[in-house]
């Protein structure tokens, strides 16, 4: 794809995903009033987007989002009302921009016609028609404002003034003064007190009567509150009255409910800033920083071959001042080394929010299809996770989510039936836990029914008819690849893919998923992913001649043991670990590696988490390193067991183990083991 | 060295009118971007800048109340501004017009119009 052309998708990419946050925001809101500044947010996100494509030469982007700016413009003049039906409208249109800009990544170009679309939006404003509110430029409204405000307001804030002066509030400039160098933060501190005050329509800035070097401010803002308490609040600034409002102050409050609209308990808070700030970030692509990070991989390569010598030099030469010079240089290396990668690693980091406002969407809109009534809370979506991570995850906790909208919660009759409220709860919490993310996500329907499960895992022949297994056991078998519940295929979770190829793709992000179940009352899934995949901690180590790397993340201890403590418990091995039996995998084999003797002396890796553990056996360990982990290809990555190659030393490159689908082989094939000794509890 | 300022939230027309400014002949201009308002009112003071090319729909301050800040300054009255607006925003661009712009431009344009309205204005 060309540079341009990939430039023009990223961008574009980041205006659909503002126009649509925008939107899902009014659409939450709608029933406390229509927001202004986020309307006006998303006026602003098409209307970039219009010139983008227009520039870019994307003929039906360009058409749809015109037709969408003009019926934004319209809203956000006041010329039309904001409904339900004008969100659901304009969010359907959306998909198409969405369809036509992944036709432009994928095939170059647009493939789909916006005719249809354009006839639509054009019908659509046909109807509304009727119901168009307020008249544009009513005349004589402005009275009492001065000629100089006026004048430099654009048509949008002219619209909002006049909203304010009709609505009989009490309107008043700030004047404000900073230094020029710093100015940004202190306005940016000053607009958030004015915000909780009222609506501020217009930031002028101003020459006259500033000393050089400082740059002034009026700010005309309509009060949603007394002139007393906002001369209270902002006592630092001059605030000058313009047009009072009349007397009661507060009936007038509750007129504008559009600042601070307050929340409903358990909702997410996203705070719209009035203003977005003239930041000073930078678009980078994710490709270029990876690009950084090799070099830092490769740097650190380069630190190790100088703590090495230093050491060989004070081995050889003894404890000389300049051996002791090099160990301290190579220390402040390692240290600096060290904080580059983290800060690295920081750039790369989002909050998941962004995953939960698409999650979002799918939910409203499945729901509607559905005809399910669901109440989906969201909590964490402060927490980072890597940029590339938080892409990776979005499918799997999609497909989880549909999940719980379609096989979860039941409908409405049988809830009500159950003695639950008709409306049915889905929560998805994120939150860190040490070198990983935590999503949980709980519905509080059916339930997943063992018996159900026990009876349909027979039927498929999943496994043996005589086996038995725990509730946790059965409840687990709904990850084995060809398990689904679901009698039909239908449009929403049944698309071929079950809980198998969420289970997979977590594993293959090095991550790990748990359920579980109270039948009639919730189902809770729990995905643990690491933080980044970037670079991670790893043990290295040695079998039959081959180096791989473990990550650290998944491992618990290293134990050496001699080859008379593998003890053999029905053909499978295990070794007793403080009183648990543990099974063992022997990596060579496992890998088709060729054996070399017996050895007087073997090492294991114990990796997993809490009762799922197993132990890898290995000739030697070679000792820690932080590797930065490298896809393996399309050919190589459905490979089970390892999730990527790194490179360590000059042209060495090693191994990664995927520790999960490491884990699932063995577990597998001792399920019968922990069925009859149980001593190591799933 | 003519410095010229280019006031434009969308990454992509701002590079759109770089490459038009970068290839007018026999002319060599530095040319300074920004993406606000705020940063435009920052940049002001740090050279003599010979033309400013702004956006009105900005998310700080907008082209309209620049332009008018530009024309009240005595140190920047002289610096011609293009209003770089898209067509359906007729009001706006005739207000920014009323405060003293030199000329508007309306996205999408040709590289040629906008290079012949710049030097043009290069030679006010």
């Amino acid at each position: 794809m060309s540079e341009a052309r990939e430039e023009f998708v990223s961008e574009a990419e980041d205006l659909l995903r503002e126009t649509e946050d925008g939107l899902l925001d009014l659409q939450e809101t709608l029933s406390k009033g229509c927001n202004p500044d986020v309307l006006n947010g998303v006026f602003r996100s098409i209307h970039t987007l219009k010139g983008l494509s227009g520039l870019f030469g994307q003929r039906g982007i360009l058409d749809l989002s015109h037709a969408m700016e003009t019926m934004l413009d319209e809203l956000r003049l006041g010329q039309r009302e904001l409904t339900e039906a004008t969100i659901a409208f304009l969010l359907k249109n959306l998909d198409i921009l969405k369809k036509l800009l992944g036709e432009i990544f994928k095939e170059g170009k647009e493939l789909t016609s916006v005719d249809a679309a354009l006839e639509e939006i054009g019908k659509f404003r046909d109807e509304g028609k009727g119901r168009e509110k307020e008249v544009k430029n009513e005349p004589g409204c402005l009275t009492g404002i001065p000629e100089e405000i006026t004048k430099v307001l654009s048509e949008y804030e002219e619209h909002r003034l006049r909203t304010a002066l009709k609505k009989e509030l009490c309107l008043v400039t700030v004047e404000a003064e900073f230094e020029l160098v710093s100015f940004e933060e202190d306005l940016k501190g000053l607009i958030e007190k004015i915000n909780q005050l009222g609506e501020l329509i217009a930031t002028i800035p101003k020459t006259l009567g500033v000393l050089p070097g400082r740059i002034g401010f009026d700010l005309l803002v309509a009060l949603n509150t007394s002139l007393s308490k906002a001369k209270e609040a902002l006592k630092l600034w001059s605030v000058n009255e313009l047009v009072p409002s009349p007397p009661e102050p507060e009936t007038t409050s509750s007129i504008l409910p559009a600042v601070n609209i307050p929340t409903k308990p358990g909702e997410e808070i996203i705070q719209e800033p009035l203003l977005k700030s003239g930041s000073s970030t930078v678009r980078v692509d994710i490709g270029k920083i990876d690009a950084i990070l090799d070099t830092v991989g490769e740097l650190m390569l380069a630190k190790g071959a100088v703590s090495r010598i230093g050491a060989e030099i004070s081995e050889t030469f003894g404890f000389g001042p300049f051996s002791v010079d090099l160990q301290k240089v190579s220390r402040i290396l390692e240290k600096r080394l060290e904080e580059l990668q983290n800060q690295i690693l920081e750039i790369r980091m989002v909050p998941v929010r962004q995953v939960f406002s698409r999650l979002n969407r799918v939910v409203r809109r499945y729901t509607r299809d559905k005809g399910k009534e669901i109440d989906l809370q969201l909590f964490g979506g402060e927490t980072e996770v890597d940029k590339l991570m938080a892409e990776e995850i979005i499918d799997p906790l999609m497909h989880m989510m549909r999940n719980a909208i379609d096989h979860g919660i039941e409908p409405a009759e049988e809830r009500l039936a159950a003695g639950k409220p008709v409306t049915g709860v889905i929560t998805l919490k994120a939150f860190p836990k040490g070198n990983h993310v935590v999503f949980q996500l709980t519905d509080d329907g059916y339930g997943i029914q063992p018996e159900k499960v026990l009876a349909k895992a027979r039927e498929k022949k999943l496994i043996a008819e005589n086996q038995t297994l725990d509730h946790d056991g059965i409840v687990k078998l709904i990850f084995l690849p060809g398990f689904s519940t679901a009698s039909s295929v239908n449009d929403v979770s049944g698309r071929g893919v079950g809980m198998d190829v969420v289970k997979e793709k977590v594993s293959s992000l090095g991550g790990f998923i748990d359920v579980e179940t109270e039948p009639g009352c919730k189902t809770t899934f729990t995905v643990t992913i690491p933080i980044t995949l970037a670079i991670i901690k790893a043990v290295l180590v040695s079998t039959a001649g081959e180096t791989m790397a473990v990550p650290m993340a998944s491992t618990s201890e290293t134990l050496s043991i001699e080859p008379d403590m593998i003890q053999h418990i029905e053909g499978k091995e295990v070794i007793e670990l403080r009183g648990k039996m543990l099974p063992i995998v022997r990596l060579a084999e496992m890998f088709w590696l060729y054996h070399d003797r017996p050895r007087e002396r073997y090492f294991v890796v114990v990796v997993g988490f809490g009762g799922r553990r197993i132990g890898l056996l290995v000739d030697s360990l070679l000792g820690q390193q932080e590797i930065v982990v490298k896809p393996l290809g399309e050919r190589l990555e459905k490979i089970k067991g390892i999730s990527g190659a790194a490179e360590i030393g000059k042209y060495k490159v090693i191994l990664v183990l995927d520790v999960e689908s490491l884990m699932e082989e063995a577990m597998l094939s001792s399920q019968t083991i922990k069925a009859d000794s149980d001593g190591l509890g799933a | 060295m003519k410095s010229i300022l280019i006031v434009e939230d969308s990454a992509m027309t701002r590079a759109m009118i770089r490459t038009a400014l970068e290839n007018i002949d026999d002319c060599e201009v530095e040319i300074i971007e920004v993406e606000s308002g705020f940063e435009a009112l920052r940049i002001l003071p740090s050279r003599e800048f010979r033309l400013i090319l702004t956006d009105i729909n900005m998310p700080d301050i907008n082209g309209l109340e620049l332009i008018n800040f530009v024309k009240s300054n005595p140190t920047y009255r002289n610096i011609p501004l293009i209003i770089v607006t898209t067509e359906c925003r007729e009001e706006d661009r005739n207000r920014g017009m009323a405060l003293g712009a030199f000329a508007y431009i309306t996205k999408p344009f040709e590289p040629e119009a906008l290079q012949k309205l710049v030097q043009k204005a290069l030679e006010e």
